[in-house]
């Protein structure tokens, strides 16, 4: 694994003396600490040197790390790096807007050693296989002389183009942070596009991204009436979290996908690419006194998705 | 990763990696003991409750976020709770201070104690 150059901001200068205590000591010794969102900020914009992951407080004042989080996003060359939030705050509000400013992750304070040792070593494994990726993508643009994005079928991939989207990754990360009282006030529910396999070969890695992200536009659409997030799991298949406990009018959320993406359907006649069909699954809900776990919930979800499919 | 001695290491001739800055954060504790007696003065006045909750919450975040890590548990304990507590409180609009006195309380008689454990 390559060594990480990290930022970290908080406006707390004992904590950052803490943190680089901490992670000297599990082997990230490339940390650099500012103490507000403006100097990151401006940091940040100096392309003379690059940060591999980001961690930032949430609670800081003049502009939170919240904020912050979204103004990095909208930085070209932090578009997808990985962000990791570190705060003393649980309450959800911060834990879903984080996620939907675009963190990756969240770590409470105090700093766990085991916890963060966890959380960078991830961060480390996704930055090694981008850079896989990144190097690949490369060799087949200068190859063939075009632009290239690689997509694996069975992988998730980000989308960044609807709202309520956030990486798979993400999601998981955002449900793990929950805990069981608040996983049991949620909803989560999957969606199969069930020709997903003929839309990927009969078009490249940028036709089949752009066509997800049409889908996961309408899907979003059908939940605007639910606080929510989306991510693509791979395989055609979308996961969303609704932040309540309900139940979803299958036909009706059928019906409004449907007609969102009927109206791509000239162009997806011109450009040869199949119309995506949208299969929705059953909602699934955590139980309270028995232990469902998030990855359970998220199994159970697409499963239902793969049944609804069968069926159609 | 909790530090559960304070002070010096059992093992003479080993340095505490931390006591610099746990020196530091004593030192702002000590500050923090003046400024949570002035908040709760300043708290019987209904037109400062939004501010003195601010302030109060801030102390109490930034506590939370390192008291544990330098052996300072009951410390960071209820200073999470009061973090917790008046940022909940702030959400729902809801500035009555005196809901929050008890708490307020413990939790300057946990810096207090903190300074006195560092002192020994």
């Amino acid at each position: 694994m390559e060594p990480m150059r990290i930022l970290a901001v908080d406006d707390d200068p004992v904590f950052l003396l803490l943190l680089e205590h901490i992670l000297s000591d599990i082997g990230y010794s490339d940390l650099h600490c500012v103490g507000s969102g403006a100097e990151a900020l401006a940091r940040l914009r100096d392309r003379t040197q690059r940060f591999d992951c980001l961690l930032l407080d949430i609670d800081m004042p003049e502009m939170t790390g919240i904020e912050l989080c979204r103004r990095i996003r909208a930085l070209p060359d932090y578009r997808d790096t990985p962000i990791l939030m570190i705060t003393a705050m649980k309450t959800l509000q911060y834990v879903e807007g984080a996620f939907r400013a675009g963190a990756n992750d969240y770590v409470h304070k105090p700093v766990d050693e085991l916890e963060i040792r966890t959380r960078l070593r991830m961060v480390g494994d996704l930055l090694d296989e981008r850079r896989r990726r990144a190097s690949v993508e490369s060799r087949i643009s200068t190859d063939f002389g075009l632009p290239n994005v690689v997509v694996s079928f069975d992988e998730p991939f980000a989308i960044n183009e609807v709202g309520s989207t956030i990486e798979y990754l993400a999601l998981e990360n955002y449900a793990l942070t929950l805990g069981r009282l608040r996983l049991f006030g949620h909803t989560v529910v999957s969606f199969k596009v069930t020709n997903a396999e003929s839309i990927f070969f009969a078009t490249d890695g940028i036709g089949y991204v752009d066509t997800m992200a049409n889908v996961a536009a309408a899907i979003d659409g059908a939940l605007k009436s639910f606080n929510h997030l989306i991510a693509f799991a791979g395989r055609g298949e979308f996961v969303a979290m609704i932040s309540q406990r309900c139940s979803l009018e299958t036909a009706t959320v059928q019906d409004s996908i449907d007609s969102a993406l009927e109206r791509y359907a000239r162009l997806y006649d011109a450009l040869g690419i199949p119309m995506p069909r949208v299969c929705v699954g059953e909602t699934q809900h955590a139980g309270f006194f028995s232990r469902t776990s998030v990855k359970q919930l998220i199994r159970d979800a697409r499963e239902s998705a793969r049944r609804a499919m069968a069926v159609r | 990763m909790t530090i559960s001695a304070i002070g010096t290491s059992t093992t003479p001739g080993i340095r505490d990696p931390l006591a610099g800055i746990r020196q530091r954060f004593l030192a702002l504790v000590e500050t923090y003991v003046i400024e949570v007696e002035l908040l709760r003065e300043d708290a019987a006045d209904p037109a400062q409750a939004a501010e003195v909750m601010s302030e109060l919450a801030s102390i109490a975040h930034r506590v939370a976020g390192v008291a544990a890590t330098l052996g300072f548990a009951p410390l960071g304990d209820v200073a999470a709770r009061l973090d917790g507590t008046l940022t909940c409180a702030k959400l729902n609009g809801n500035l009555d201070l005196t809901e929050h006195d008890a708490l307020i309380g413990q939790f300057h008689t946990a810096l207090n104690d903190a300074v006195a454990q560092g002192a020994c």
